[in-house]
């Protein structure tokens, strides 16, 4: 069935830019208020961002990679059964728990009940899994590195002073950040010799006013990203309307206004 | 304990309640039953309550308790929220099956906590029964949400105005040139360095929502390959990230000859969309490659391709970001675990004058407009600021440090 | 055992196998077509739950109709989108790259997205307005990162001051810009650092809970 026949050649394009203008108007009410107009835009945004990730991941995934295969050599490659029978169990066991949770739960029986607990494995393994990656992950491209990185920078024997200086405050303020990040002063300080607390809270003062900094810096850098997109934005439907003829009759009217 | 039976379905309930707790009928005509020992409840009520609590007039379920110890409502009140029972009620009075929207572990064994029935006044039981007819929380109870304060549309005007009026009006360049930052020039010599026809592993991890800057950034990057001769392999893990791709690259290339070689079928590159996040990032390293560029909005998407691809391919990593990305990633920039790491307006200034070809005519009235709208956004800024920290002083009431 | 601890004890039984396969997988001896198939079938999962979650969605919003809840009639509006553009793109061969879809991704999905993003400078404003001051706790110290990062990204003084005093000043800034730079270069990138290791290290204590059945 082909519906692109609902779409006229002749003023999509036109029609969509108009479209896409009001669209973001109404998007960009709701720096006013909570208004409904401004959440209508909402929901048809969410429901046609979420209508069009149905058909890529069907197109892009299940239908291209696997049911293709599949589908062309249904017995030649007999072992690619196996994750497409998980991701079936996985679809028809969440299925159900969607149901469930909704209240239009289907009948009890033990078959369900089974597949229910069988759709539990390749949820938790998918689970497991992504935990495993970050795990391994998080160690062997962050924390060894950086680690490594901060230990050898710092400890530079040789190194200009200037430069031997800025690599032990750096070590230094690491090391802080990091404490004052993982430690409690009022769970694990208290138990500390006198010393040993007082030294802590210097270093952890230090680690947090770093932080403290550090954020402010990603605030305003941060800042400037978004300031990018509100900037391409007025930029954008600038040279879009211009380039329509009642932009340009705006455009003429606004020079003549403006003496111009 | 007197308890008075329902009119309308049977249900014995406590002396004095104005409707039942199963039903919701009205009870105050109804006639009140003798107590307990002279006239024992139906068979079928004592094993209901026990097999479902949550027909259980104080019954709250375990998730619904809130995380603050006690609302300002209800102290007002004087109430005492009731105990949490350890399941929770799906709606509709506890007519349809309960179901654990989220399981909060409770110490010490399963048992049911008994309730306070006797506290129950008549207010407090359809207080109860409403609460029982709601949606459960899955969160916290839900916040009165305060109405825009005339300071926040002032600050909203004042910011549009701010940037906007400059870029409508064609107000002039600042005198200065946006600033260079060191991670610019070696991404520029990674790609020059490829030998022509190199393979290059590209993340598109962007999509129509931050393409207002990444498109500033991306495309002298995307043009340097396609001078390189790259043979791209581009994917992506957001849905809309093929789309977006697809329409960057036809505006950079709109004759459709910049990506042109003799081995290559397609005109453009092709971006392919992976579902997954960072688990399925380890099967991209297993194609061979010359360079990765990674296109990335967020710095998240560089640190795990970091994590995940990098250690087993070790392939150098160019990351190409937006400017709010450009902090948290620096660290490994200096780690060496980034080749090179561009980002920003700023970036993209830097990175087109190393191109060293005329910039593109696309690309100058984005740009100009761009340091445009950046200079008088950070001074419209800093007079936000200011106006803050002006009224915090004279409110008179500076917050303990 | 209940269930809940059942859960958490499949969950770190699969969790530790998952931790053996993905250092099996590094081994050079591991055939490259096992590789595949595990992370393939990762990501055959990973769609599969993508598009569960958008049936939650759905469900979601028909309970509301069906109870009638406030702003049924807009969960209606968004099922009714969310079948049109779905059915659209699955019943051409097409697919996202039909022409309805693609009028569908320029006229609704592009302005929309980009709109709500633009619309987070303004919510950052008024963050600025409400923590970027001096009493707050932490407030100076944030200001005075804020105003670093400014005084590096956009020199608003050289261009605010008139041009015959441009050497001057810039005789007076560039010391200021260069510190600026030491303290973003060092002390603010180590506290970046930190933040990564503390990240990191919260990750391991992620996955000794789990190894201990106790996530």
């Amino acid at each position: 069935m082909n519906v692109d026949v609902l779409l006229p050649a002749g003023w999509a394009a036109g029609a969509g830019l108009w479209v896409g203008f009001v669209f973001t108007l109404l998007i960009f009410s709701a720096l006013l208020g909570d208004h409904l107009l401004a959440r209508l835009a909402q929901y048809v945004l969410v429901g046609a961002l979420l209508g069009y990730t149905v058909v890529v991941t069907w197109q892009s995934i299940l239908a291209s990679t696997w049911v293709a295969a599949l589908h062309a050599e249904p017995w030649t490659p007999r072992w690619q059964w196996a994750p497409a029978a998980a991701a079936a169990i996985l679809a028809v066991a969440g299925l159900g728990r969607i149901l469930a949770q909704s209240g239009l739960r289907p009948p009890a029986s033990r078959w369900l009940e089974a597949l229910r607990l069988l759709g539990a494995l390749p949820a938790l393994g998918l689970a497991a899994v992504a935990a495993a990656l970050a795990l391994t992950g998080s160690i062997q491209g962050t924390l060894g590195p950086q680690f490594l990185h901060a230990a050898r920078n710092g400890l530079i024997w040789g190194a200009p002073w200037a430069m031997l200086a800025s690599n032990l405050v750096a070590l230094l303020v690491t090391a802080a950040a990091l404490v004052a990040l993982v430690t409690d002063p009022a769970q694990h300080l208290t138990s500390q010799p006198a010393w040993v607390q007082r030294l802590l809270r210097g270093w952890i003062w230090l680690g947090q006013r770093a932080l403290w900094l550090a954020a402010g810096a990603l605030f305003a850098r941060l800042f400037a990203s978004r300031l990018s997109l509100w900037v391409a934005e007025v930029t954008y439907w600038t040279q879009a309307i211009q380039s329509t003829e009642l932009g340009q009759q705006l455009e003429q009217g606004w020079r003549l206004w403006m003496g111009r | 304990m007197a308890t008075a039976l329902c009119p309308h379905c049977g249900t014995p309930n406590r002396e004095g309640s104005h409707f039942c707790n199963r039903c919701g009928a009205a009870l105050l005509a109804a006639p009140h039953a003798a107590p307990p020992q002279q006239q024992p409840a139906p068979p079928a009520a004592p094993d209901r309550a026990a097999s479902q609590p949550w027909l259980n007039p104080g019954f709250v379920g375990e998730d619904d308790v809130p995380l603050e110890e006690e609302s300002a409502d209800q102290a007002l009140l004087g109430e005492q929220a009731p105990l949490p029972a350890t399941r929770l009620v799906s709606g509709l009075q506890g007519l349809l099956d309960p179901i654990r929207v989220v399981t909060v572990p409770q110490e010490g064994g399963e048992t049911e906590p008994s309730l306070p029935a006797t506290a129950l006044t008549a207010e407090k039981l359809r207080r109860v029964r409403s609460l029982m007819a709601e949606e459960p929380l899955v969160a916290s109870s839900p916040l009165p949400v305060p109405a825009p304060s005339l300071w926040l549309r002032w600050i909203f005007g004042i910011l549009a105005i701010g940037v906007a009026a400059p870029l409508l009006l064609g107000w002039p360049l600042p005198a200065d040139e946006p600033t260079r930052w060191t991670g610019v020039e070696p991404g520029f010599d990674s790609i020059e360095a490829l030998p022509s026809g190199a393979r290059v592993q590209l993340l598109w991890a962007f999509d129509s929502a931050t393409v207002g800057e990444m498109e500033l950034v991306s495309s002298p990057v995307l043009r340097h390959l396609a001078a390189r001769r790259a043979r791209v392999d581009a994917s992506s893990l957001l849905p809309a990230g093929p789309a977006t791709a697809q329409r960057l690259l036809s505006r950079i290339d709109p004759e459709r000859t910049l990506w042109a070689s003799p081995d290559r079928a397609s005109p453009l590159p092709s971006v392919r969309f992976l579902p997954g996040g960072a688990a399925v990032l380890p099967l991209l390293a297993a194609e061979p490659a010359d360079l990765a560029v990674l296109l990335a909005a967020q710095a998240e998407d560089v640190q795990h391709w970091l994590e995940q691809v990098a250690p087993r391919n070790r392939v150098p990593v160019l990351a190409v970001t937006a400017a709010g990305a450009d902090l948290p990633l620096r660290p490994y920039l200096e780690s060496g675990q980034l080749v090179g790491l561009v980002s920003g307006f700023d970036g993209a200034y830097q990175y087109n004058e190393l191109l060293g070809q005329p910039f593109a005519a696309a690309d100058i009235p984005l740009l100009r407009r761009q340091i445009v709208g950046q200079s008088y956004g950070a001074l419209t800024l800093l007079a936000i600021v200011l106006l803050g920290n002006f009224a915090a002083w004279l409110a008179g009431r500076p917050r303990e440090r | 055992m209940s269930a809940a601890a059942r859960t958490h004890w499949l969950l770190a039984l699969l969790f530790l196998l998952a931790l053996l396969l993905i250092g099996a997988e590094r081994l050079p001896g591991t055939p490259a077509s096992l590789r595949l198939l595990g992370f393939e079938t990762v990501l055959l999962l990973a769609g599969v739950s993508l598009l569960l979650g958008v049936v939650n969605v759905l469900a979601l919003h028909l309970r509301r109709i069906v109870l009638g809840q406030q702003d049924w009639p807009l969960s209606l509006l968004l099922i009714a989108v969310l079948i049109a553009v779905a059915g659209a793109g699955l019943l051409t061969p097409a697919g996202a790259a039909s022409p309805l879809l693609e009028w569908v991704f320029d006229a609704l999905i592009a302005p929309g997205q980009r709109a709500l993003f633009a619309m987070l400078v303004f919510f950052m404003a008024a963050a600025a307005f409400q923590f970027l001051r001096i009493g707050r706790p932490g407030g100076l110290w944030m200001l005075v990162g804020f105003l670093l990062l400014l005084l590096v990204q956009t020199p608003l003084p050289l261009w605010l001051l008139p041009q015959n005093q441009l050497p001057a000043a810039a005789s007076f800034l560039d010391p200021l810009t260069n510190a600026a730079r030491w303290m973003l270069d060092v002390p603010a990138m180590a506290a970046l650092r930190g933040v990564l290791l503390g990240g990191s290290l919260a990750w391991i204590v992620i996955g000794a809970r789990l190894l201990l059945g106790k996530p």
